[in-house]
C-alpha cells in the first residue's frame, strides 16, 4: 500500500536554519512541504525516504532564502487496484460504509459492494448482512478486511477565501482523493466473521476425521 | 515539482514502519544523539497515527478469576483476530531486528523459497509481506484464481512455506547472504516484463 515516488524539487532555505547540516535542513523542508498532503495522481505523502541529490545552494533577490534544488524519494501512500486492506469501520449511511486507515479516512464503500443481501439498518445506523438467515452485522469501530476497487482524484480548484465573523478563515473543501473499496468477496469484511467460521470448520473437521478413520481422501472417487 | 518517477518501488509495511520509527526516535532524539528537535505538523500527524496503524497496541486484559479463563482465552484470541495482519509486523521486528533485508533478498526471503516452484506475480508477494495469510481463505483473497492455478496441497504447501519463511529467526541466517548475487530465475515473476537490452545491462 506504500510505494516510493521520486521527485525533483526547489527546496527554501532559511536563514534561521543556516547553522544546521543542510541534509537536516532539507528534510525538515521537504516534510514540512510534503507531509500528510495528497499531491495529484501521486497519492498522499508520507515523509521524506531519502535525498538522491542536492545542487549547490543559490541566494535569490531581495530576501536571504537559499534555493537548492533537491532530488528526492517520498514515501506515499497509494493502494494499487485490487489489494487487500485493513481497516476500521468509521460511519455508516444508506449510500454505504466509511472506512478509516487511521492516517486517512478517505475510504468508501458504496452499498453496491457489500455482500449481496445487505440492508441498511436506520435504527442503528449499521448495514446488515443476511447470509442463510444468520444476519451479521458491519457495526462501528470493527476492523476490517476490504479490496480496492478505485480510485477518484476530485480537482480542488483555487476559490475565494471566506471568512467568518471574526476574521477566521472557514475551510471548506472536499477531499481530493478518495478509494472506493469492496467487501463483498468471502473473506471480506469484519475479520471477526472469518475467525469464527475457521474455528467452526476446525471443530468439524475434527469430528469428520474421528469418524472416518483410516480412509484416505484419496480413495474416494471424486468425479 | 517535477515528478520524475511516480513509482520507483513498492514498500512493504514491515520495511515503512522500521522507517517510520528512525524518523520518530530522530525527531525525538531517542536515536542516541539526544538531539530532539520539533517535528512539522504533517509529519507528527503522519509519524502518530501511520504508527498506530502499523503496530496496534494489543487489547488491555482486566483481572479476571480462574473461572473466567477460558472467557479471557477468547477475548485473546478475538483481540488477535481483530489486530489482524498488523500484528505480525512486530513480530517480524522482533525476529529480523538487525538486518530486515534478510526478508526480501537472498536465499532466505520470500521469493527465492517460493519463485521455484510456484509462480506470484508482485503485488502477490507485497500482500503476503504485509497481511500475512495464515488460512486457504485469506490466501484466495491474495492470490488472484487461486482455485485454477494451484491445487489445494500446493496453497497448504504454500502456507507452510510462508509460515516458515516469516517466522524465521535472524540468527539462523548466516551473516551477509542477502548481498550476495543470486542467480537469476528467469521470468519467474508473472506480469515480469520483458526487458530491453540496454535497461536489463545497466546495474543498479
Amino acid at each position: 500500500m506504500f510505494i516510493l515516488t521520486t521527485i525533483e524539487d526547489l527546496i527554501q532555505i532559511k536563514p534561521q536554519d543556516f547553522d544546521v547540516p543542510s541534509a537536516q535542513a532539507l528534510k525538515d523542508a521537504i516534510n514540512t512541504k510534503y507531509s500528510n498532503k495528497i499531491v495529484q495522481n501521486i497519492g498522499l505523502c508520507l515523509c521524506l525516504w531519502d535525498l538522491i541529490e542536492a545542487s549547490e545552494g543559490l541566494i535569490g533577490h531581495g530576501t536571504g532564502l537559499v534555493y537548492v534544488n533537491v532530488e528526492f524519494r517520498l514515501a506515499v501512500f497509494r493502494p494499487f487496484r485490487g489489494e487487500i486492506l485493513q481497516g476500521r469501520i468509521k460511519s455508516s449511511t444508506e449510500e454505504g460504509i466509511v472506512l478509516d486507515l487511521e492516517f486517512t479516512s478517505e475510504i468508501f464503500v458504496p452499498h453496491h459492494h457489500l455482500p449481496s443481501p445487505s440492508t441498511f439498518s436506520r435504527a442503528e445506523n449499521v448495514w446488515v448482512w443476511d447470509s442463510d438467515g444468520t444476519e451479521l452485522f458491519f457495526d462501528k469501530g470493527e476492523p476490517v478486511l476490504f479490496r480496492v476497487e478505485q480510485e477518484e482524484w476530485i480537482d480542488q480548484k483555487p476559490t475565494i477565501v471566506q471568512k467568518d465573523a471574526n476574521g477566521v478563515v472557514i475551510e471548506e473543501r472536499d477531499t481530493a482523493w478518495r478509494i472506493i473499496g469492496s467487501m463483498s468477496q468471502s473473506g471480506l469484511g469484519p475479520t471477526l466473521w472469518w475467525a469464527e467460521q475457521e474455528q467452526e470448520e476446525e471443530e468439524e473437521e475434527e469430528e469428520e476425521d474421528g469418524v472416518e478413520g483410516d480412509v484416505e481422501m484419496g480413495d474416494i472417487d471424486e468425479e | 515539482m517535477h515528478i520524475k518517477n511516480a513509482q520507483s518501488a513498492l514498500l512493504s509495511n514491515h520495511e515503512l514502519l522500521i522507517h517510520l520509527r528512525a524518523e520518530e526516535a530522530e525527531y525525538a532524539g531517542t536515536d542516541g544523539t539526544y538531539r530532539a528537535r520539533p517535528k512539522p505538523k504533517g509529519l507528527k500527524d503522519v509519524l502518530e497515527d501511520t504508527i498506530s496503524y502499523l503496530s496496534p497496541s494489543p487489547m488491555p486484559l482486566s483481572d479476571e478469576t480462574e473461572q473466567q479463563e477460558d472467557a479471557l482465552a477468547a477475548a485473546a484470541a478475538a483481540a488477535a483476530a481483530a489486530a489482524g495482519p498488523a500484528q505480525h509486523l512486530d513480530t517480524l521486528i522482533e525476529t529480523h531486528p538487525e538486518r530486515p533485508m534478510t526478508l526480501y533478498k537472498g536465499p532466505h526471503s520470500l521469493f527465492r523459497v517460493l519463485a521455484p516452484d510456484y509462480r506470484l506475480n508482485k503485488a502477490e508477494y507485497l500482500q503476503i509481506y504485509n497481511l500475512r495469510p495464515r488460512t486457504v481463505l485469506e490466501l484466495d483473497l491474495v492470490i488472484e484464481e487461486s482455485s485454477i492455478r494451484f491445487e489445494e496441497h500446493e496453497l497448504d504447501d504454500i502456507l507452510a512455506r510462508i509460515n516458515q519463511v516469516l517466522d524465521e529467526e535472524e540468527e539462523s541466517i548466516p551473516v551477509g547472504v542477502e548481498n550476495q548475487d543470486m542467480s537469476k530465475i528467469a521470468n519467474k515473476l508473472l506480469g515480469a516484463a520483458k526487458k530491453k537490452r540496454a535497461s536489463a545491462r545497466r546495474k543498479v
